[in-house]
C-alpha cells in the first residue's frame, strides 16, 4: 500500500553525503550580483538555518535551489549526485519540497482536493476517504493539525501553512525548505511550527529554514549558515554562536562609510507629523499599527528602521488617510487631521513616496509627464481646464531640475525600470512646497550617485522646514541622516535612538525580535 | 389535464433547452472561460440537427450533427480566448453573431421543409400516474437524458477527481500548471464540452420541441442560460432548477394566455434575474466572491 | 508649428496618457484582418453554391455606392455609436458595462412615458423625451454603479442580467397598461404625436439624433484631454489604488461613469423610439447594445476608434439588408463577416504569455 509521503529516509544517515549540497552558487541581475560563491550543506535529521537581513541574497539562493533560476555558476548535488534544475518540477522530482511565503493552495478548494491534486495518479474516480485517512495519519505524526475537509480558503495562518507543509510531504518530498514561515505567525503559532519541524527532522527530512530571526534559529537549528551582501560569511553547528555574534555576522562591521551624505543636526521648527496613539489596520487588512506615537517635527527627519511586514507600511495609510484607524490622533502642522481625506492632507503639504511605488503611486498606462501630475494637481490649482502644452513644459522642466538623469517625459511608466518609476515618484514627491514627508526606501534600487541625490534632497527638504519621516532598512542612511530612530515591531515602537545614539547592533536586535536591555 | 399539470408538463419541454444550455456552460465557466456565445452554440446545435435530419430522415443522427457542431462552433472561443489571450467577452459575443449568421444563411433552404422529430416516448406504466405522469414520464429522448446528465454532472464537479482538477485550472492557471496540470487543455475541453451540450439543447428545440426551423429559433435562451448559470451559483443541481424555473414562467405564459387571463407573466420572467443579483449582493458583503477565481480575469477588465 | 508637422509628431505615437492615437501599424494590422475575414467570408458563401463576389458587390452596392445607403449607414451609426460611448466611457474608468441593451430599453421607455403621458405641450416633447430617456437610461445604469460601489457587486454581471429585466418591464408595459386601445391588440404603445418626432436633418430616416452622436463623442475627446475632470478619470482608470492615494474620490467616479453611460445608452433608445419607431413595442434593439459594446472595444475607448468601427458595422449591417431584397439571402447572413471581422482582430492581437499554453 503506497503512503501519503515519502518514505522517511533512514536514519542514521552518512554524514559524509549531504542530502542537498551547494557549491560556488552565483547569480547575477544586470549590474547586481545577487548571489555569489555560495557553498551550503543540508543534511538528513538537521535542520540547517539560512541567516541574512532583507537583501542578503536569501530569496535568490532559494529560488536556485528550487529551479526558479538557473546559477550563473556552481553545482548543485543531490545525495552525492550532480544536478541540474530547469524548472521547478525538476526539484519537485528530485525531491525538493518548498513552503512559501505566498500560500499555493488553492482558496475554492479543499484541503483534500488541494493535496490529491499535486499526487498526480490517474482515473476519475477520488478516493476521499482513503485520502482524508492518509492525511490523518501524517497529522497525527507530526503534529499538523488540520481540518481536512474544510476549504483552503476558510483556514486560519497557521492551518494554512499546516496544510502547505502537508501537502509538500504529500508529493514525496524529502528535502523541505520554508521561507520565513514565521513572518505571518502568531506566537504561540511559531512554537507549535518549530515542534513540527523539529518532529519532521527526528524523522530523518533535510530541512532548511530561511529566515532572520534569531530566536527561532537557536530554538530549531543544528546548524547555521549566515549570508550578507550575497556571499557566505559564516556558519557552522549552532553550538559554536552565540545571539551577538551571529548579529555581528549578519550586519557586518560598520565603518565609517562614506556613501552616505552627512547632515548636520537640525533644530525643531514647530509641529510637523504627529501620531498620537494609533492604532489602526492597513487597507491590506494586515499590517497594523498597535498604540504607535510618533511626533516628527518640522524641520527634522524621523527614521523608523523596521523589516517589511511589520506596520510600517500601514503609517502611510494612516498618514495618507486610508484604512481603518481604530484608535488615536493624527495631525499634520498642529491641525487635527484624523478624520480629513486624503485631497485635504495633500493640499496641505504631504508627500508620500510609497512602498511599492508602481502598485500605490504611479499610473502604468500614463505618461512620465501626466505621472509628475498626479498628486500635484490640487496643490497646483490650475483649475478645470488643462492645457497639455503648457503641461508638458512644465513637466519637462521638472524633469530638468531633478538631480540624475529622468526618462523622457512622453515614456509611458510602465515601460520603465522599477529603479526608473522609483525617480519619478521621488522627484514628483520631494518637491519644494511640501510640509510633510513620508518616504519609504528612497534610496533603494538606485545606484551610488542618485542615492546619494536623493538624500541631499531630502536633507534640502528639512533644512527648509518639511518634516520627514524616513522609512528604511539601511543603517548607514538612518545613523547619517535621522534626528531621531524609531524601531518598529509587530506593530509596537520598541525602541527610540536619539541621533548619535544610533547602534546598529541594537537596533538589529530590536528589529528581529530582541528585547532591549 | 388540470392546470398545474399542464404548466409542469410545458415547464420541462421548455426549460429542456436551456438546461443543456446552462449545464454544458457550468463546466465552461468553473474552468474559468465565460462564453457569451452560447446563444451561438446552441443555433449551430438545432441547425446542424434540423439539416442532419432532414437529409438523413433519422433524428438521432440530428442529435450527434447538433453536438458536434456546437462542439465545434465553441472551439473557436476557445482558441481565441485560451490560445490567443482574447478578451473573453468581445470573443464570445462575436461567437454569437457568428451562430446568428451561419445559421441564418445555411438553414435557409430548410425553412419550409418537414422533418421526423424526436418522439415522445412514454414510459410504461409510469406515464400512467395521475398527476405526476404527464409531467415527467411522457417525453423525447433528449428531455429524459437531461436530468440523469445535471446529476452525474454534480457528481463530476465536485466528487471526481477530474472535477478537483477542472476547478483548479478555474480557480488558478498558476497554481494548477504549478500542480503538474495542463491548463490549456482542460480549458479546451470544458469549452468545447460547453458548447457541445448548448448544441444538444438548441436541437432539443428543433427536433422534438417545435420540430419546425426558422432564423434565430432559440430567441436569447442561450444568454439565459448564460444568465442561470450565476443564477446557480456554478453548481449543474441549481441549473437545473434554474432551467426549470425558467420553462415554468414559459409555460405559465402560454397556459394564461391561452385561458385568457390578464395576469402578467413578465414581472414573473425578471424574478430569476432579480433573485441572482440579491444573491450575488448577500455574498459580496461577506466578502467572498461566489465565482471561479479564474473568472476574476474577465470581470475585472484585464481578460 | 506647421499644420502638417504638428500632425506628423501627434501620429508618431507621441503619448498623452492613452489618448494618443493609433500608429500606424495597428491600422495595416486592422487592415490585413478586414482582409481576411473577407475572404473567410467569401469562402464560406461559395461553399453554399452562391456567388460571392455578386454577394459582395451587392453589399458595397447597397451601403456605400448610393446616397440612400450611405445615410442608412449613418442611420445605423446612430444607436450603435451611443451604446459603443455608452461602454466607452465606463471602460475609461475601468468598468465595464454590459448593459447597454437594457440602458436603451429604459431609456425608450421613459422617452414613451414622456411623449405619451407627461402632457408637456408640443414643442416642449422632444426635449422632455430627451432628459427622460437620459434619465432612464442613467437610473438603470445607477443601480449597476450602487451596485458596485456601495455593494461590491461586479457590475459587468449585474449590468447584463438588468438587460433581461429591462425587456421584461418593456414587454409588461406594451401587453399590459400602454397596449394602443385603437390598435389591432398588437403590443404596440399608441403612436406618438408628430410634435414628438425628432426632425430629420437628411431624408427621411436620419434624425437629429446623428449629432448627439457627434457631440458625445467629441465631448468624451475634449472632456479626457483638456480638463481636470477627465484625467482624474484616466488614473481611476489606469490604476485605482494610485487615484486613492491621489486624493481622488474613486468611487464618486466609478458611479458617475456608469451612470452617464447609461443616460447615453438611454438617449439611444429615446432616439429609436422619437426617430425611427414612432412607438414602444418590444424588441426595438436588434443587438444595439452588444454591438455598441463590440464597435467600443473594437476602437479601443477613444472616439475615433468608435466612429471608424461604428461606420464598418453600419455598412455591414446596411450591406445585410439589401441581401433579402437582391438575392434572396437572410440579413443575418452578414452577422458572419462581422463576427469574422472580430474574430481576425482578437486573434491578431499580441496578449499576455499563457501558462502552460
Amino acid at each position: 500500500m503506497t503512503t501519503l509521503a515519502a518514505e522517511a529516509p533512514i536514519f542514521p544517515a552518512e554524514r559524509a553525503t549531504p542530502a542537498l549540497s551547494a557549491r560556488g552558487l552565483r547569480k547575477r541581475f544586470a549590474d547586481v550580483v545577487a548571489a555569489d560563491d555560495i557553498d551550503l550543506d543540508a543534511r538528513n535529521g538537521e535542520i540547517l538555518a539560512v541567516l541574512g537581513e532583507n537583501g542578503a541574497g536569501k530569496s535568490t539562493l532559494m529560488k536556485m535551489l528550487y529551479g526558479y533560476y538557473q546559477p550563473d555558476a556552481g553545482q548543485l548535488s543531490i545525495n552525492g549526485q550532480h544536478v541540474s534544475f530547469h524548472s521547478p518540477s525538476d526539484a519537485r522530482d528530485a525531491g525538493i519540497g518548498m513552503v512559501f511565503q505566498n500560500f499555493t493552495l488553492i482558496p475554492a478548494l479543499s484541503v483534500v482536493e488541494n493535496i490529491a491534486l499535486v499526487q498526480g495518479g490517474r482515473g476519475i474516480r477520488l478516493d476521499r476517504r482513503r485520502l482524508g485517512q492518509q492525511i490523518t495519519e501524517l497529522s497525527d505524526r507530526y503534529g499538523l493539525e488540520v481540518r481536512p475537509n474544510a476549504l483552503a480558503r476558510d483556514l486560519s495562518v497557521g492551518e494554512r501553512q499546516r496544510a502547505e507543509i502537508l501537502k509538500v510531504l504529500a508529493s514525496k518530498a524529502r528535502i523541505l525548505i520554508l521561507d520565513e514561515p514565521t513572518s505571518v505567525l502568531a506566537p504561540h503559532e511559531v512554537d507549535s511550527l518549530l515542534a513540527i519541524l523539529r518532529q519532521l527532522r527526528d524523522d530523518g527530512f533535510a530541512i532548511l529554514l530561511i529566515t532572520h530571526k534569531l530566536r527561532e534559529v537557536f530554538a530549531c537549528a543544528d546548524q547555521v549558515t549566515v549570508l550578507r551582501r550575497g556571499r557566505v560569511v559564516g556558519g557552522g553547528p549552532i553550538a559554536d554562536f552565540t545571539h551577538e555574534s551571529l548579529l555581528k555576522l549578519m550586519l557586518g562591521e560598520r565603518l565609517g562609510q562614506t556613501e552616505v551624505v552627512e547632515a548636520a543636526p537640525a533644530l525643531a521648527q514647530g509641529p510637523g507629523m504627529q501620531l498620537e496613539n494609533v492604532t489602526a489596520v492597513g487597507a491590506d487588512g494586515r499590517s497594523a499599527l498597535r498604540d504607535v506615537s510618533i511626533d516628527v517635527p518640522a524641520g527634522q527627519i524621523v527614521g523608523i528602521a523596521a523589516v517589511a511586514g511589520n506596520g510600517q507600511s500601514g503609517l502611510a495609510d494612516v498618514l495618507i488617510g486610508i484604512g481603518k484607524l481604530k484608535a488615536g490622533k493624527v495631525s499634520l502642522g498642529g491641525t487635527d487631521m484624523t478624520h480629513a481625506s486624503p485631497a485635504t492632507r495633500l493640499e496641505a503639504g504631504l508627500s508620500v513616496v510609497s512602498e511599492d511605488p508602481v502598485l500605490h503611486g504611479a499610473v502604468g498606462p500614463m505618461s512620465v509627464g501626466e505621472n509628475f501630475m498626479l498628486t500635484r494637481a490640487k496643490v497646483d490649482g490650475k483649475g478645470r481646464v488643462l492645457q497639455p502644452r503648457r503641461l508638458a513644459a512644465a513637466a519637462k522642466a521638472l524633469a530638468a531640475r531633478s538631480p540624475f538623469p529622468m526618462p523622457a517625459i512622453t515614456r509611458t511608466l510602465e515601460t520603465l525600470s522599477g529603479g526608473n518609476v522609483q525617480r519619478v515618484v521621488i522627484v514628483r514627491e520631494l518637491q519644494a512646497h511640501c510640509r510633510f514627508l513620508l518616504a519609504y526606501y528612497p534610496s533603494r534600487g538606485l545606484d551610488v550617485a542618485s542615492a546619494r541625490a536623493v538624500q541631499q534632497m531630502i536633507i534640502d527638504l528639512r533644512d527648509q522646514g518639511t518634516a520627514i519621516l524616513l522609512v528604511s532598512e539601511d543603517f548607514d542612511e538612518l545613523q547619517a541622516l535621522c534626528d531621531e530612530v524609531i524601531v518598529l515591531h509587530h506593530g509596537h515602537v520598541v525602541g527610540k535612538f536619539a541621533r548619535g545614539s544610533v547602534d546598529p547592533m541594537r537596533v538589529g536586535h530590536l528589529m528581529t525580535g530582541g528585547t532591549e536591555e | 389535464m388540470n392546470f398545474i399539470t399542464a404548466v409542469s408538463t410545458g415547464a420541462v419541454r421548455a426549460g429542456t433547452s436551456v438546461m443543456y444550455a446552462s449545464l454544458g456552460e457550468v463546466v465552461a465557466e468553473r474552468a474559468g472561460i465565460i462564453n457569451l456565445g452560447v446563444e451561438g452554440c446552441m443555433l449551430a446545435g438545432a441547425c446542424a440537427g434540423y439539416i442532419a435530419t432532414a437529409e438523413t430522415g433519422s433524428p438521432y443522427i440530428g442529435i450527434v450533427a447538433a453536438f458536434a457542431a456546437g462542439g465545434l462552433l465553441a472551439t473557436i472561443h476557445a482558441f481565441l480566448v485560451v490560445t490567443r489571450g482574447a478578451n473573453q467577452l468581445a470573443s464570445g459575443l462575436a461567437l454569437m453573431f457568428l451562430g446568428l449568421g451561419l445559421t441564418a444563411f445555411f438553414g435557409r433552404p430548410y425553412v419550409k421543409v418537414q422533418i421526423t422529430p424526436l418522439k415522445d416516448y412514454a414510459i410504461p406504466g409510469l406515464a400512467d400516474l395521475p398527476y405526476v405522469g404527464p409531467v415527467l414520464f411522457e417525453h423525447d429522448v433528449l428531455t429524459y437524458s437531461v436530468f440523469p446528465l445535471a446529476a452525474l454532472l454534480w457528481w463530476f464537479v465536485f466528487r471526481s477527481r477530474w472535477g478537483v482538477m477542472l476547478r483548479a485550472v478555474g480557480e488558478s492557471t498558476e497554481s494548477a500548471f504549478a500542480a503538474g496540470l495542463h491548463p490549456a487543455r482542460i480549458q479546451y475541453a470544458a469549452v468545447a464540452f460547453g458548447g457541445a451540450l448548448a448544441g444538444l439543447g438548441g436541437a432539443q428545440i428543433s427536433l422534438a420541441y417545435t420540430a419546425t426551423w426558422v432564423e434565430n429559433l432559440t430567441q436569447g435562451r442561450g444568454f439565459i442560460a448564460v444568465a442561470l448559470v450565476i443564477f446557480a451559483m456554478w453548481n449543474p443541481l441549481r441549473a437545473m432548477a434554474g432551467a426549470l424555473l425558467f420553462g415554468g414562467a414559459v409555460a405559465l405564459q402560454l397556459q394564461l394566455q391561452a385561458r385568457g387571463v390578464g395576469v402578467s407573466p413578465f414581472l414573473l420572467d425578471m424574478t430569476p434575474y432579480l433573485l441572482t443579483i440579491v444573491v450575488l449582493l448577500v455574498w459580496a458583503q461577506r466578502g467572498r466572491d461566489a465565482f471561479p477565481a479564474g473568472l476574476n480575469k474577465v470581470f475585472r477588465g484585464t481578460g | 508649428m506647421t499644420v502638417a508637422a504638428t500632425v506628423r509628431a501627434r501620429f508618431t505615437g507621441q503619448s498623452l496618457g492613452n489618448l494618443g492615437p493609433v500608429p500606424v501599424s495597428a491600422l495595416l494590422r486592422f487592415g490585413a484582418a478586414i482582409a481576411v475575414a473577407m475572404l473567410a467570408f467569401a469562402a464560406i458563401i461559395l461553399a453554399d453554391g452562391t456567388n460571392p463576389l455578386e454577394t459582395l458587390r451587392l453589399m458595397w452596392d447597397a451601403s456605400v455606392g448610393t446616397d440612400f445607403g450611405r445615410t442608412e449607414v449613418l442611420v445605423k451609426v446612430i444607436p450603435f455609436g451611443l451604446c459603443a460611448l455608452a461602454v466607452a466611457i465606463p471602460a475609461r474608468v475601468g468598468l465595464i458595462n454590459v448593459g447597454g441593451e437594457g440602458q436603451f430599453y429604459i431609456g425608450a421607455w421613459a422617452a414613451a412615458g414622456a411623449v405619451l403621458y407627461s402632457g408637456a405641450p408640443g414643442w416642449a416633447l422632444i426635449p422632455v423625451a430627451f432628459v427622460a430617456g437620459a434619465i432612464g437610461g442613467g437610473a438603470w445604469a445607477g443601480i449597476v454603479a450602487l451596485l458596485r460601489v456601495k455593494g461590491k457587486v461586479n457590475e459587468a454581471i449585474s449590468s447584463l442580467l438588468l438587460n433581461f429585466v429591462a425587456i421584461q418591464f418593456v414587454n409588461y408595459f406594451v401587453y399590459g397598461p400602454w397596449k394602443d386601445p385603437d390598435g389591432p391588440n398588437w403590443p404596440f404603445s399608441p403612436k406618438f404625436p408628430d410634435a414628438a418626432m425628432l426632425p430629420m436633418v437628411y431624408g427621411d430616416r436620419l434624425s437629429l439624433a446623428i449629432l448627439f452622436v457627434a457631440v458625445g463623442l467629441v465631448a468624451l475627446f475634449l472632456i479626457l484631454r483638456y480638463t481636470r475632470v477627465g484625467y482624474e478619470a484616466r488614473v481611476v482608470g489606469g490604476n485605482p489604488l494610485a487615484a486613492e492615494r491621489a486624493g481622488i474620490p474613486v468611487g464618486r467616479y466609478l458611479l458617475w461613469a456608469l451612470i452617464i453611460g447609461g443616460a447615453v445608452a438611454g438617449i439611444a433608445g429615446m432616439a429609436e423610439v422619437t426617430g425611427i419607431q414612432g412607438r414602444l413595442r418590444p424588441g426595438i434593439s436588434v443587438n444595439y447594445g452588444y454591438i455598441g459594446f463590440l464597435a467600443a472595444w473594437l476602437g479601443g475607448h477613444r472616439p475615433l476608434g468608435i466612429v471608424l468601427a461604428c461606420l464598418l458595422f453600419g455598412a455591414i449591417s446596411v450591406g445585410g439588408d439589401s441581401l433579402q431584397i437582391g438575392l434572396d439571402l437572410p440579413g443575418s447572413t452578414v452577422n458572419i463577416l462581422m463576427a469574422l471581422i472580430l474574430f481576425a482582430v482578437l486573434a491578431g492581437r499580441k496578449n499576455r504569455t499563457k501558462v502552460g499554453a
